[in-house]
């Protein structure tokens, strides 16, 4: 009986005492949606993790990532699923958002499969590239031809 | 010849006596009630008329199925375009936004009902409460339209006109385009929206508004520091790509919205002129059939008085 007293008494101090944090309840799910103007590849799907090419460089996103802005460069986007296949897509420029609540919207300005590209084709647009920004002067002209060859370039990459 | 002659003096007889307040130009095959000859070019110009809507109901229709089926992707594109600015909570700052933006989507061709009127209203709305509360508003008509019911009343409002848009499906390439001037006009706007008419069903659409916001007002939000790993240089590439996005759903919309219109309005003109066709053959056959009466009594008369 005295020590039912006892733990009467000092039950009100456990609780103002530090306790664990709480166990990831059920890890956040991403909710990511991937469409270019005309397509839509995912919406507000559930993925594991999503590999992005930007500007600054490729990272990959897992659920609870922390928050960011990114411009996208053209690459090869991986979108990694629940079931652990995986799907590539080569996207040309845009631009993905993570967001606090772990929703990721990745905006791509022309998106396709991999397997819709033609090694061919992108080899001889990029050598006629190449060719053309030895010939041009002009700034925005040269602009035009210097991106077409980082695309051409990037594809052919990834087809490799 | 001879008939004609006499129905000619009857009818000159009948409205000298009948009033002399009735105003004629000219006597003769004048009357209240129109000849043959008149119902009969009227009843053509109907049918013709008919024919051509008829038809514009079946271009639209096409037109809109179409649209409908892009509209879909483009939503989810847009709305991801958007999801930055409704989950950061960004907001204009009140007192600070001088300046604003209005970008008003419309297209160049009629006959769609209230679609250009309604977006017409809204941004003159907007105009008025804005410069009521001492802001600087400037414009940009998207289609020809706009620009036509805006230019007399708030002409010096307005900073860019865009055309030839409604002809083709809207593409992303011609909202980037459009984006690419609009920030090329060097007009530093602190806030603004893009005012369309957003499609709710084949009868229905609703004008709506989107925001838009510059970059410093985003850079300046206070949920933007959650945001990690962010430069200038990527918010304005950010951003601009942002824009092009949201012009394009808008345009996007608003063309799915205009055909749903054009749709319905050719559809109503056809019945309407439907009813004009049934209620004037009527009346032709009334007309036609007094008119042989009134030959039969000349013939018959003229017999009797021999």
């Amino acid at each position: 009986m005295m020590a039912a007293r006892f733990l009467r008494r000092t039950v009100p101090l456990f609780r103002s005492v530090r306790s664990y944090a709480e166990a990831a309840s059920g890890a956040p799910q991403m909710s990511f949606t991937f469409a270019s103007p005309t397509q839509v590849f995912f919406k507000e799907a559930s993925v594991k993790q999503v590999d992005v090419p930007t500007l600054t460089g490729a990272f990959g996103i897992l659920p609870a990532h922390v928050p960011t802005l990114q411009v996208l460069r053209p690459g090869v986007v991986t979108v990694f699923s629940d079931d652990g296949s995986s799907t590539k897509y080569f996207v040309s420029s845009g631009s993905v958002t993570v967001n606090v609540d772990s929703s990721v919207q990745l905006l791509a300005e022309e998106a396709v499969p991999l397997d819709q590209l033609d090694v061919a084709a992108a080899k001889a647009n990029l050598e006629k590239a190449q060719a053309d920004l030895a010939g041009t002067t002009d700034e925005a002209a040269r602009a035009e031809v210097q991106i077409s060859i980082e695309a051409n370039e990037a594809i052919v990459k990834a087809l490799e | 010849m001879r008939s004609s002659g006499c129905l000619t003096f009857i009818a000159a007889a009948m409205f000298a006596r009948s009033s002399a307040l009735v105003f004629l130009p000219q006597c003769g095959q004048v009357r209240n009630m129109a000849t043959l000859k008149d119902i009969t070019i009227r009843l053509k110009s109907i049918k013709n008329i008919q024919k051509i809507t008829k038809s514009m109901k079946m271009v639209a229709a096409a037109k809109y199925a179409r649209a409908e089926r892009q509209l879909k992707p483009a939503r989810v594109y847009g709305t991801g375009a958007l999801a930055l600015y409704e989950k950061a909570e960004i907001k204009a700052p009140e007192e600070k936004a001088t300046k604003h933006l209005l970008v008003g989507v419309t297209s160049d061709r009629g006959l769609c009902g209230a679609i250009h009127s309604g977006v017409a209203k809204t941004i003159k709305n907007e105009i008025a409460n804005l410069t009521g509360a001492g802001k600087e508003v400037m414009v940009v008509n998207v289609g020809d339209k706009l620009r036509g019911l805006l230019h007399r009343t708030h002409g010096k409002h307005i900073m860019l006109n865009c055309k030839e848009i409604g002809r083709k499906p809207p593409s992303f390439g011609d909202a980037s385009i459009i984006a690419t001037e609009l920030l090329n006009s060097g007009y530093e706007f602190d806030q603004g929206s893009i005012i369309f008419n957003r499609f709710r069903s084949v009868i229905s659409y609703k004008t709506d508004q989107k925001p838009v916001f510059s970059t410093d007002v985003v850079a300046n939000s206070e949920n933007m520091g959650i945001y990690d790993d962010i430069d200038a240089d990527v918010l304005r590439n950010y951003q601009e790509f942002a824009l092009v996005n949201v012009i394009y759903l808008a345009l996007r919309e608003s063309s799915t919205s205009e055909q749903s219109a054009r749709m319905t309005a050719m559809d109503s003109a056809s019945k309407n002129a439907s009813e004009m066709i049934d209620k004037l053959t009527l009346t032709f056959n009334r007309t036609r059939q007094a008119v042989i009466t009134k030959e039969l009594i000349e013939i018959i008369s003229g017999a009797a008085a021999l």
